[in-house]
């Protein structure tokens, strides 16, 4: 028994001593869980997971653009009132006075950086995966159009506009053109708009003429045009501007921007919607949670002045969008009608947009005719082609047509995010003294504050803070 | 020529036999040969060692008058005059006292033991008796005040409550800060965050050991010793070592105790009149009129006319004298080649919390079987079957409401029988506490063994090899049921609610070790060790939420698939090589390597091994001939290491990339497939580099003995939870980013202050004081890592756990609102969270403790006081309890409060709207008005006990039997206005991170620790 005991024992020694020199770096491999997610060596192994990683940049951009943005925009503009529920983080951004700590901003701040590095992502992919003849190129031209589209977004509420100095040397935001942690600090608002640009020519380059509901060669052009108004570089805007409106869109009688199926022939790119439960209680979650007052009591209302623009004209149409909750009494909200919707999709470039834009720069270039003509489709739809304000279109010129365009640009995109950046490039390119909501346009409040953590890379500047009010 | 010479190298041995010599034996006081002794002739190159009969001759000394010594391991050395006539042959025969330094005492130094004299290391060793000198739920809380450089911060009064032990300071921040525990060779699961800190409190993977069944501990504080540890070493490891059974006859020994248990501390609250009156005061300060409408307080379900039809007394409503009840029997035996050593110990521990208790039984066998003369086997398995009764605590509700929205003039329930619903209008308050502990049912029940079984083969009797195979298994059961009317009233669900939370997890290991004497010559010795080890763990388990449950979802719902939701395992791996040699010259210089070349999972693929090396040194100076005047020195050495250790106890899925693929969440109904997370391929241990040296020394015959360390400990590479710039596309990322430097020093003394047959008197007494320091974030800033809930983070230059908050100036006597500074020490009435500073910090400047014993005849009486100097306490509570009016009770401070212009008060002016303080909301009101020294001194225990005279015990057929009455907690002195400032607050988020940055010192709504009174009857068979 001894004897036997000894040969297991020696034998025991012997396996442990073999064990311990056969020990390696394989030895010590634990497979996590395939609950915990995919290994991204795995993850990525055709055009398909391709197409996935693309489907969840539009998801992550769909969430942004889904009142996120706007909502906030409009914050530090005229077009709404102070919020109704006094919470600190919305009340401090219609204040002007965000903060490093302000949840609302900071959450905003993040969302087009998922995408970006989604977008990232892909590039360490393409090389790796076979693609079918041409979906490459189409993958590739979404993914810089989306990448453009979330550096625009961000660099607008997060920086002084285009035009702030006269080179925009000024502090722009980060860009992110690699899928890795590493220090990238602030750049100028120039090289900002440089690499929007470039994505977008790249976009445009690559993209089909026609591609579903997806990003196409005309969406980066619209929203290439869209950028060049923004930086106030007009000539560059129009030929853009010309080639996509003459593609073939054509105005919806509906003005019920938000429900795709009534506007669809004006939508150059915009966000779709399914009845999923994801999609109905992601989409557009933004406005419904700020605006919609069909269910609950809104968060935050119309400013007197945008309720009295929309409400004062009886022949306009989109008088529809403002409804008074408790008329007549001191808690009486002016609140708007134009997202009470249980599902709805954003549009992002549309043909109204456009017309505005080719609109505005024609009435700058003193080009009345063109102006008129574009302002008119427009006006026609809101008032009808027998109303006092379409037939007395035709006698507008200099500044009050460019003041026409402007107003009617505010009606038809109101709450959509787009008041306040029009008021900063007016500010700077147009109207140096001019102000928003009494704050002069370029007031360092006007412009949001990163979060704390942004700071976390030694050598960020923060934005200055207040001097709004 | 040989010829020659071999003449006259035999005439000289004819010499050499004719001439004097000196000869004789030596014993110890059994009268067995001392083998090996050492014999010097001082002043002179003779000398001698005795044989193995004992027997020594010293030969070639000219006549003379001769100082002898006799040096023997373990005995004290003796020294004799002689006078050696020409010719003489004298005969010495000596017996050596036994040393009372204990020097050759055994230390558990990891894979093996070493005496006390050959330790070149900060160790630190707490006998069996000390650990069970007081009751405690579980074994590290005796650890306080005993060993210098070992900080242990009670858990609350809550039963199984944990404790925070910090050896030598925090180097740590999103990793575990904790040191590594080894029980009898396998290093233990110990995660706090099983369930992470539900109902206020984090869980305890160390109360199901059993104190009584702990022979010793040894804690490694050092590099050098914990570098053996390699990766895990670097914040101290604790060895266990349970306890075996010697040869000899049965011993049987059987300890009852039982005891009462009330809290050391009752909150201070205002009561309903005064409350009243300070919320109509309230009321007419924000410029209202009439009767207050208490809906603006935030309070929905009672007027303010129906306020004074109640007064309750929540404080008696909530709590008990709880009731204390252990019993352990031990049975220890020796035969020829077996021993064993049983135990069986039965625990129910009520706290002052209704209805909360913590009950155990636990059993142990370890038996040690002589296979053969060179194969020896151990044995030893350990079972313990734990329930905790829990309630909801702290922030969670029960204890905690007690101090917040458990309103005096609430009444506990309704004229109809029914339980009153607070309905604050904040869902974190509204449960009527009473009515959460009489409904709602909760038992977290923890199964664990740790066994281990070992084979010790003497190959030669030089070289020895062991091979260990060690089991721990965790099994974790946490049952939860809420009948329909709770889970309506607190509106979490609309019908009642049973859950089971199920845990297990599986961690062993084994190892293969062999070691080897050498002796190079008489003095000079090497003891080499060597060898290899592997760890593995796996953590399962998973949830069942049962609605309309009529009770604990049924054991027999395990089994069924469909109602399961698994929780993502946890797995990780560890390997390593280790050894050590120990050079040992003269018995008293001593030289020490050790290393472990470390290799883990969690480890990144750039970074999967490691190698942590150390060298130490010892030197007993009092062996020195040039010490031999000081009669008055028992023992002075030196020691001296330096080496480094890692810390790897962080998240084994941090250094992982994941992609997820969701099919929910898609876009135009397509699917979608994004990154979750970022992948860091170089994450790694932490690295500390640390440099130790210190002198142990002992005077007057050993009656004052103590030792001194300085240590200074650099930690690089530390593992910080980093809050990303959100534009890298992430929120968070695990990456070796900072360095924190600990320094410090450490003293104990032992004191025997008299003893004589009747009365002895004996001090021990220890304090350490520690320097911590961030002294790096990497290419970070400081706010890429954020500590607690606005109040502590890191601060370069500033300790682990700095207190960061907007600073309060002063009370505008004109207008009685808050004045502010901000950055630049400008006064501002608006609160900003860009003007935060640091104010202060959570680690205390020292701490220790001191005990003092006596005995006369057969009583005794033990007094330990623990204290802790400096370190700041923040009361987060207290800016509800004394800041904005709502639906909180307010404490009695209160009273210094602005009331009218001119007044210079403490408190500002009353207010229902936090913009009056200038504040966002009142949860913000964070400034240094919450902050407190946190120094006190604390009478942690008294134990006055009485051995029966041994013929008393004798007609009772024991051989020995004792009665003690031990108390816990009696007093604490301290400024700190609140309940206890001893705290170890549940962490929460990442509960690393809240345990190093915040958890030591932030207060909110926690319970104090208990007062407990004890009596106690140890009878020995």
């Amino acid at each position: 028994m001894k004897k036997l005991i000894h040969k297991i024992l020696i034998g025991t020694i012997g396996l442990m001593i073999v064990a311990s020199f056969s020990a390696c770096e394989k030895s010590l491999d634990v497979e996590p869980d395939p609950s915990f997610g995919l290994d991204p060596a795995e993850a990525i192994k055709s055009s398909e997971d391709m197409q996935k990683l693309l489907n969840s940049c539009y998801d992550a951009c769909a969430n942004m653009m889904g009142g996120q943005f706007q909502v906030i925009s409009d914050l530090l503009g005229d077009d709404v009132a102070r919020p109704l529920n006094n919470d600190g983080n919305t009340t401090a951004i219609f204040n002007r006075s965000v903060a490093q700590f302000n949840g609302t901003s900071n959450s905003a701040y993040s969302q087009p950086y998922f995408t970006i590095y989604r977008v990232n992502v892909m590039d360490l992919y393409y090389d790796q995966v076979n693609f079918l003849p041409g979906e490459k190129e189409r993958l590739q031209g979404e993914a810089a159009f989306l990448r453009a589209l979330c550096h625009f977004e961000t660099v607008k509420l997060w920086a002084q506009p285009a035009g702030f100095t006269a080179d925009n040397s000024h502090l722009g935001i980060i860009e992110r053109t690699r899928a890795k942690n590493e220090v990238v600090l602030r750049t100028s608002v120039a090289s900002n708009y440089a690499l929007i640009i470039s994505d977008l020519q790249k976009a445009i380059s690559l993209l089909p003429v026609s591609n579903g509901v997806y990003a196409n060669k005309n969406a980066a052009k619209a929203l290439l045009a869209k950028v060049y108004f923004t930086m106030g570089n007009y000539e560059a805007a129009l030929p853009l501007l010309n080639e996509v409106i003459g593609s073939g869109y054509s105005l919806s009688d509906s003005l019920n921007r938000f429900l795709r199926s009534e506007v669809e022939s004006e939508i150059i790119f915009g966000f779709v919607t399914t009845s999923s439960a994801y999609d109905i209680n992601a989409r557009g979650a933004g406005f419904k949670g700020s605006y919609r007052n069909d269910l609950n009591l809104p968060t935050i209302a119309l400013s007197n002045e945008l309720y009295n623009l929309l409400s004062a004209d009886t022949s306009d149409r989109r008088r529809k969008f403002t409804t008074l909750i408790n008329p007549g009494q001191a808690n009486e909200i002016k609140a708007s009608t134009k997202f009470n919707h249980n599902n709805f999709a954003t549009p992002y470039l549309t043909l109204t947009d456009m017309l505005l834009m080719r609109a505005e720069i024609y009435a700058l270039q003193s080009n009345a005719a063109s102006a008129i003509l574009d302002l008119g489709l427009i006006v026609k739809r809101a008032y009808g082609v027998a109303s006092t304000r379409y037939i007395s279109l035709s006698g507008l010129s200099g500044q009050a047509l460019i003041d026409e365009v402007r107003l009617q640009r505010r009606l038809e995109m109101h709450l959509e995010g787009d008041r306040t950046i029009q008021l900063k490039r007016i500010g700077a390119f147009h109207a140096p003294s001019s102000t928003i909501r009494n704050a002069p346009w370029k007031c360092p409040g006007m412009v949001l504050q990163f979060p704390s953590s942004a700071g976390t890379v030694q050598g960020f500047i923060f934005n200055p803070e207040g001097g709004c009010n | 020529m040989r010829t020659i010479l071999l003449s006259i190298f035999g005439l000289f041995m004819v010499m050499g036999v004719q001439a004097q010599s000196i000869r004789g034996k030596l014993t110890d006081s059994k009268s067995e040969p001392l083998i090996g002794a050492t014999i010097i002739v001082e002043g002179t190159k003779s000398g001698a060692q005795s044989d193995l009969n004992g027997d020594f001759v010293i030969n070639g000394l000219n006549p003379g008058k001769y100082r002898l010594r006799f040096q023997y391991v373990g005995m004290k050395n003796e020294f004799k005059n002689v006078e050696l006539a020409a010719g003489q042959n004298l005969v010495l025969n000596l017996t050596l006292k036994i040393d009372e330094n204990q020097l050759d005492e055994a230390v558990v130094v990891g894979y093996g033991t070493q005496t006390k004299r050959e330790i070149t290391t900060a160790i630190s060793k707490i006998g069996q008796k000390e650990l069970n000198d007081l009751p405690v739920q579980s074994f590290e809380q005796a650890l306080q005040g005993k060993l210098a450089g070992v900080a242990v911060t009670q858990g609350s009064g809550l039963a199984g409550s944990p404790s925070i032990i910090r050896i030598r300071g925090i180097s740590s921040i999103s990793a575990g800060g904790d040191p590594l525990y080894v029980v009898d060779g396998i290093p233990m699961t110990q995660d706090y965050s099983t369930f992470g800190n539900a109902g206020g409190a984090n869980f305890n993977p160390l109360a199901t050991i059993n104190p009584n069944d702990i022979e010793s501990i040894e804690v490694l504080k050092d590099a050098a010793a914990t570098s053996i540890y390699g990766s895990r070493g670097a914040n101290g490891v604790i060895l266990i070592t349970t306890k075996r059974a010697g040869k000899g006859k049965t011993r049987v020994t059987y300890t009852a105790q039982m005891g009462f248990s009330t809290p050391s501390a009752k909150p201070r609250l205002v009561g309903r009149d005064e409350l009243l009156n300070l919320m109509e005061e309230a009321w007419i300060n924000d410029g209202n009129t009439g009767k207050p409408d208490f809906s603006k307080f935030g309070i929905n379900n009672m007027t303010w006319d129906e306020a004074r039809n109640h007064n309750t007394d929540w404080y008696n409503e909530l709590t008990q004298v709880g009731v204390k009840n252990q019993h352990d029997l031990t049975l220890s035996k020796g035969w020829d080649k077996v021993s064993l050593y049983s135990s069986l110990s039965y625990n129910k521990n009520e706290t002052f919390i209704r209805g909360n208790s913590y009950d155990k039984v636990s059993g142990r066998i370890n038996l040690d079987y002589q296979i053969s003369k060179k194969l020896k086997m151990q044995v030893g398995t350990s079972f313990t079957n734990a329930d905790n009764n829990r309630v909801y605590s702290g922030w969670s509700g029960g204890y905690g409401l007690l101090m917040s929205s458990a309103l005096p003039f609430y009444p506990v329930r309704n004229p109809d029988g029914s339980y009153f619903l607070f309905n604050n209008s904040d869902a974190g308050f509204r449960t009527n506490p009473i009515m959460m502990m009489e409904q709602f049912k909760w038992v977290t029940n923890e199964q664990r063994t740790i066994g281990n079984i070992a084979f010790d083969y003497d190959i030669t009797n030089n070289l020895k090899a062991r091979v260990q195979a060690n089991y721990d298994y965790q099994h974790i059961s946490d049952d939860q049921f809420a009948p329909q009317e709770l889970t309506r009233a607190t509106g979490s669900d609309t019908t009642s609610i049973g859950t089971k939370n199920f845990r297990y997890t599986n961690n062993f290991n084994y190892l293969a070790q062999l070691s080897y004497k050498y002796e190079i010559n008489k003095l000079n010795k090497l003891d080499i060790v060597g060898g290899f080890e592997r760890q593995q763990s796996i953590t399962q388990g998973f949830n069942i939420v049962e609605r309309n449950a009529t009770g604990f979802v049924a054991d027999g719902r395990k089994t069924d698939n469909n109602l399961k939701n698994y929780i993502v395992p946890s797995e990780w791996k560890f390997e390593r090589f280790f050894g050590r040699i120990n050079f040992n010259s003269k018995y008293k210089y001593f030289l020490n390597f050790a290393f472990s070349y470390d290799g883990s999972s969690r480890f990144g693929d750039n970074q999967r091994y490691g190698f942590f090396p150390s060298v130490s040194g010892g030197w007993l100076l009092n062996e020195e001939r040039f010490l031999e005047d000081f009669k008055k020195l028992s023992l002075l050495k030196l020691r001296a290491s330096y080496g480094r250790s890692g810390n790897s106890d962080f998240d084994p899925n941090a250094r992982y990339g994941f992609f997820q693929a969701n099919s929910a969440i898609s876009y135009n109904g397509n699917p979608t497939l994004y990154p979750t997370q970022l992948e860091n391929p170089n994450l790694r241990w932490e690295t500390s580099w640390t440099f130790n040296t210190g002198l142990d020394f002992a005077f007057f015959n050993n009656k004052i003995s103590g030792t001194l360390d300085f240590y200074d400990k650099r930690t690089t590479d530390v593992i910080m939870n980093l809050n990303l710039d959100p534009s890298v596309g992430f929120g968070n990322y695990y990456d070796n980013v900072g360095a924190i430097r600990n320094y410090g020093a450490e003293f104990s003394l032992r004191a025997n202050l008299v003893r004589n047959s009747k009365f002895t008197w004996s001090v021990m007494a220890n304090i350490a004081r520690n320097f911590n320091e961030i002294t790096s974030t990497g290419a970070y800033t400081e706010e890429a890592v954020s500590g607690g809930t606005n109040d502590t983070r890191v601060v370069l230059g500033m300790p682990v756990g700095t207190y960061y908050l907007v600073r309060f100036s002063h009370v505008d006597p004109a207008t009685g609102r808050p004045v502010y500074l901000d950055k630049d020490g400008n006064q501002t009435l608006t609160w900003s969270a860009n003007n935060r500073v640091p104010v202060g910090s959570i680690l205390p400047k020292a701490v220790g403790g001191f005990t003092n014993n006596f005995k006369y005849k057969n009583w005794d009486l033990s007094l330990l006081f623990v204290y802790q100097i400096g370190g700041n306490i923040y009361d987060a509570s207290a800016k509800r309890q004394l800041g904005v009016m709502s639906f909180w009770n307010s404490r009695p401070e209160i009273g210094d409060r602005w009331r009218e212009p001119g007044d210079v008060a403490a408190f500002p002016r009353l207010t229902l709207d936090a913009s009056t303080y200038g504040l966002p909301d009142y949860w913000q009101y964070n400034t240094p008005m919450w902050l407190y020294d946190a120094s006190f001194l604390r009478l942690r225990n008294v134990t006055v006990g009485y051995n029966l005279p041994e013929k008393w015990a004798k007609k009772a057929k024991m051989s020995s039997t004792r009665i003690a009455i031990i108390c816990t907690n009696l007093f604490v002195f301290t400024n700190y206005p609140g309940l206890d400032p001893e705290i170890a607050r549940d962490g929460e988020g990442n509960i690393n991170t809240s345990r190093n940055m915040q958890s030591q010192g932030t207060y909110y709504l926690n319970a104090p620790q208990e007062r407990t009174y004890n009596f106690q009857l140890t009878a020995t068979f």
